[in-house]
């Protein structure tokens, strides 16, 4: 009995010390919605030329993004967070507008279009995502979708797919619309996706990278996605083309990655110095040669071929500040539109 | 029970999982409480409701009679059987709802209720067994001589039906608060909103935890109104105590009928439990473009190379909270079974953790720890252990608390005549009467720790976990490696009960 | 003379029904006391109330000159009331993952006694019911007969003052209830031992019992 005391006594003492262990405090913690396939490679790399201790959080995709600005947010008290590295903007514009970042104007950031910087330098967009249709070329010709009309299209009844607009790149791009198409118009395109739905006509999917798997995989014929997710279902050999929707209307929408430093961050030297790294053409450039395929905001940056330079197609002109502030509103009215 | 120990304990517990609670209610903005969309709402409520009815439904269905056929009758590979069972109800829901989903294109609200009833009926099944095994066996047998099998079944029914209903409350309350199965589901076909899905969107959409909070009630609520009673009526089921005059029941021969019944057995189990398993090996093998084993080989091992830290922090953090909730479990789940002023309050605040939605329950730890007083605590793994401990710290209190009922108060009695003080009964007479429970308790405990997302998402220290590493190489398909890590951690999960049924000669001796 | 009990007007409710009833009973130090009355007349709630098990609404007790209950305040714990129990049943409330020598000997750690000594103790006492064979074995492992001896066994290696006994002749067969009855005799004599025994059959107690108590209803009628 004693000796049984005295290995539990012992176990615990271990479990102790391995927990205790695990909160050894770094130099720099990062919180990174971009996917962990990606960035971990890149970040491991900065780590060992720099020889800092990195400790960083990734979020997980069903909470792409706003895991981490919440965190950022509540950790307001006490912050813990270095750098915000988002994979998208109107959640770090909605965190900037609350006063919640500090103002950093990077050299890196200098080439950066105009359009991608926030005026106070509280935040950058770099290396963006496209939003396109993925269509599968066994079950449908490409030729015949261009445009975003095109998901109520009847011909595709039960065939179409496109995540809920209720988070992630997809709230943001319904957002957007709202403010590129004359007035009225998004919310009545809204309201068709709502009761097409429901009747079963059309797909609302529980993410972009799930659209991407529906269509590969020949359940839907073509649905909106992302480009990261586009371009590894067409590394794994999917019948899928892209296709940029809109050219010659309102544009197909990019949306940048963006990095920032919340207000109060711990370690702002440090900070500092990531995010040069991270806004530099290599780490762009490094970001198009992935798996995700991020198309630079730059057009000095070298990409393979397969990633699209800005002059190639037709972006979406819109404000990243105003569509940002709207995010709240617009969310909060797509919810009680898909969710009765 | 000493006073001392049980505020101690209760202090333990109200610090780790009613405080986040706690702190998340001082978040709500009353302005949102009362612009809440009711209407809307109860629309959303309904619907929840009625996916939880259809997932209750199935599992009682299912559940019930192999609970049944499990503790009373000599099925062929019954030992097999008892472990297998419980696999649908370890799996994390949405790689049980990704492996079915592999094999039919069936959509749709029913659907959604069927792969929920199938991952929870493990739970009715449990219960029934444990119900079952408990009933004297002079009353099966004296309905037997009075009127056969039929008469004796009856009779069984009538003392395992409160239990059953009960078990079937709780598939009701797992399924409710459900959205990503729900959610993930429907993603082919008509869309099927849930209310749960309110509530994350509220939270995911605007970063709103306020509104998230307040349009959480309704649930919560529901919740607790189903477990609560269910919980009261599975403690008060007049069946037997452990020990004392109890005639345990004999094996029914099923005759005929047992070739029969046991390759229908091991359909359910087949279909629920195995199935899943294979899809995962299969993809992880190659899956359509072509399976090989070596392939599967080499799948595994790349992905423990990989997911080494993360799988090394899932089971640093499930252990640490298993261990962690031993003391706190076996003191206040004790006393709660011993206590009849504070039963109904008491159980409904034990329960209190487990009926709100695990994103606020998150929220709640990080307004709660993340102050500069308790710095050094929140940025070390034991803030991860304190997570999981105050999430899943109800199980294991109501499980040692209906063993407790179960246990004759006179053996503790005599203890205490014997001059025995409370800590001395708890640790030399109570602990070791309960080891079997205890051992099931902390089994629990690690299970969902292991498996544990939605909380663990604001917490840092909790995201290090394999589990999140799935969720997040799952975004580009699942491909070898992601079926791969997803096998490793169904390993590690199922690894404990496998150990406990190959060494335990009663089965379910750990269960409530 | 201080009394080994002295209970005045106790009352005990179980979910509304009085179960004892302004009951008051006085028990000398070293006598036999014998207990009898109808089912349900409360004769084991009086012994669990005696003992402390049995939270009161009303009352007093004392043992042995000392004040243990007093009204709902347990002025006493249980364990240090110095009083042993007997539970009615074969063998109830024997701790089933203990073996019999393990039981006594946990018994025996309650009270003190140094490690050393307790093997060879426990044994005494497990000889003294006629188990010391069957030392190694568990509550489950033994007949009723054994676990009542078991119990009883356990109850007199507390070395209390008064032992209740809630029908513990019951599961015996006669020439080992003949036997325990004269080994409680034995014990009452030479340690001035108390008993309180609850029974419906006052005549196994034979010419021992020293006083004979009647209860119906919750109330003590003669005494």
């Amino acid at each position: 009995m004693r000796s049984l005391h005295h290995r539990l006594a012992a176990l615990c003492a271990t479990l102790g010390l391995a927990l205790a262990s695990c909160g050894s405090d770094p130099d720099l913690v990062v919180y990174c919605s971009l996917d962990q396939e990606f960035a971990e490679p890149l970040i491991r790399e900065y780590q060992e030329r720099s020889g800092l201790d990195i400790r960083v959080e990734y979020d997980v995709e069903a909470n792409k993004n706003v895991g981490l600005a919440l965190r950022v947010r509540e950790e307001v008290a006490r912050p813990r967070c270095d750098v915000f590295w988002s994979n998208e903007f109107a959640m770090v514009v909605a965190l900037a507008e609350d006063g919640l970042l500090e103002a950093y104007e990077s050299p890196s950031a200098a080439s950066l279009p105009a359009e991608m910087k926030d005026p106070d330098h509280r935040w950058h967009g770099f290396a963006a995502r496209g939003r396109v249709f993925i269509v599968n070329t066994n079950l449908v010709d490409p030729g015949q979708i261009d445009s975003w009309d095109d998901l109520l299209d009847p011909r595709h009844a039960g065939k179409v797919a496109m995540a809920r607009p209720l988070a992630g790149t997809t709230l943001t791009h319904m957002a957007a619309l709202h403010e590129v198409l004359p007035p009225g118009e998004a919310r009545r395109f809204l309201e068709s996706v709502d009761r097409l739905s429901r009747e079963g006509r059309l797909n609302l999917a529980n993410g972009n990278a799930h659209v991407m798997r529906l269509v590969s995989e020949g359940q839907c014929a073509f649905g909106w996605t992302d480009t990261d997710d586009f371009h590894v279902a067409l590394e794994k050999g999917a019948p899928v083309q892209a296709v940029y929707p809109d050219q010659g209307g309102i544009g197909t929408m990019l949306i940048p990655n963006t990095i920032c430093i919340p207000a109060g961050a711990p370690r702002t030297e440090a900070a500092r110095r990531f995010i040069d790294w991270a806004l530099s053409e290599e780490v762009e450039a490094r970001l198009a040669a992935s798996r995700s395929a991020q198309i630079p905001v730059r057009p000095s940056v070298a990409r393979p071929a397969h990633v699209k330079a800005p002059g190639e197609f037709q972006p979406m002109r819109y404000d990243l500040r105003t569509v940002g502030l709207s995010i709240r509103a617009r969310a909060a009215e797509f919810q009680e539109l898909f969710l009765k | 029970m000493s006073r001392g120990l049980v505020a101690f304990a209760a202090l333990a517990f109200a610090f780790v999982a009613l405080g986040p609670i706690a702190a998340m209610a001082s978040r709500v903005d009353v302005a949102d409480l009362a612009a809440l969309d009711l209407a809307r709402g109860a629309g959303l409520l309904w619907r929840t409701a009625q996916l939880g009815l259809g997932a209750a439904a199935i599992a009682l269905l299912v559940g019930a009679p192999m609970g049944w056929l499990l503790a009373r009758a000599q099925l062929v590979g019954a030992q097999a059987l008892r472990a297998l069972v419980l696999v649908p109800l370890l799996l994390p829901p949405l790689v049980l709802a990704m492996a079915c989903m592999g094999w039919t294109s069936w959509r749709g609200g029913l659907a959604t209720a069927a792969i929920m009833g199938v991952g929870t009926y493990p739970l009715v099944a449990l219960y029934v067994a444990r119900a079952a095994e408990r009933i004297d066996g002079r009353r099966s047998d004296a309905a037997r001589l009075a009127g056969g099998l039929a008469a004796m079944a009856r009779v069984e029914w009538e003392l395992v039906r409160p239990v059953a209903l009960a078990s079937a409350g709780f598939a009701f309350a797992f399924a409710v608060n459900d959205f990503a199965v729900v959610d993930y589901v429907s993603s082919l076909g008509p869309k099927y909103p849930v209310y749960a899905d309110d509530i994350f969107a509220s939270w995911r959409s605007g970063n709103d935890t306020s509104k998230a909070v307040a349009s959480a009630w309704p649930l919560v609520a529901l919740t607790l109104l189903v477990v609560v009673p269910a919980l009261l009526v599975v403690r008060r089921s007049p069946l037997f105590s452990y020990e004392g005059d109890f005639r345990p029941p004999s094996r029914v021969e099923l005759g005929a009928w047992r070739w029969p019944l046991s390759i229908l057995a091991w359909a359910v189990v087949g279909a629920t439990a195995l199935a899943p398993l294979l899809r995962l090996a299969f993809e992880a093998g190659g899956g359509a473009r072509g399976f090989e084993p070596a392939t599967l080989g080499r799948s595994l091992v790349a992905a423990l190379a990989n997911g080494r830290p993360n799988l090394q922090a899932s089971l640093l953090h499930a252990v640490g909270a298993a261990c962690l909730c031993v003391p706190v479990a076996l003191v206040l789940g004790h006393a709660l079974a011993r206590s009849r002023r504070w039963l109904v309050f008491g159980t409904a605040l034990v329960v209190l953790p487990l009926c709100v939605p695990p994103i606020l329950f998150g929220v709640g730890n990080l307004a709660l720890w993340n102050r500069p007083e308790t710095a050094a605590l929140y940025d070390s793994a034991w803030m991860a252990v304190l997570l999981q401990a105050g999430r899943y710290a109800p199980l294991f209190v109501l499980g040692v608390a209906a063993a407790t009922a179960a246990t004759d108060q006179r053996i503790e009695d005599s203890a205490r005549l014997a001059g025995a003080g409370p800590a001395r009964t708890l640790c030399g007479i109570v602990a070791p009467l309960l080891a079997s429970p205890l051992a099931g308790g902390a089994m629990v405990v690690f299970v969902f720790a292991l498996r544990e997302l939605d909380a663990a998402i604001l917490v840092p220290a909790a995201n290090g976990t394999a589990l999140f590493r799935l969720y997040n190489a799952v975004h580009f398909g699942r491909d070898e490696m992601v079926a791969a890590l997803a096998l490793w951690i169904c390993f590690f999960v199922l690894l404990p009960g496998a150990v406990w049924s190959l060494h335990s000669r009663r089965n379910m001796g750990a269960l409530p | 003379m201080t009394h080994a009990i002295e209970a005045v007007g106790l009352v005990v409710e179980h979910g509304g029904r009085r179960v004892l009833d302004q009951a008051s009973l006085r028990v000398e130090r070293g006598a036999w006391c014998v207990v009898v009355g109808p089912s349900g007349s409360g004769k084991t709630t009086l012994l669990r109330a005696l003992a402390g098990l049995q939270p009161l609404v009303a009352g007093r007790i004392e043992v042995c000159g000392r004040l243990a209950s007093d009204g709902a305040r347990l002025v006493l714990p249980p364990e240090r009331r110095g009083i042993g129990l007997v539970f009615q049943g074969g063998g109830a409330g024997l701790w089933p993952h203990l073996r019999a020598q393990a039981t006594i000997e946990f018994v025996l750690a309650c009270r003190g006694v140094p490690r050393k000594q307790r093997a060879a103790t426990a044994l005494r006492w497990l000889e003294l019911v006629e188990l010391g064979p069957l030392a190694a074995r568990k509550p489950g492992e033994l007949s009723g007969g054994e676990a009542q001896r078991l119990a009883l066994a356990r109850a007199l290696a507390g070395e209390p003052a008064v032992l209740l006994l809630d029908e513990p002749l019951g599961p015996l067969d006669a020439p080992l209830r003949a036997e325990l009855v004269a080994r409680l005799e034995a014990l009452r004599r030479e340690r001035e031992l108390t008993l309180v025994h609850v029974t419906h059959d006052p005549a196994e107690v034979g010419a021992h019992g020293t006083a004979l108590v009647r209860l119906e209803h919750g109330a003590v009628v003669a005494a």
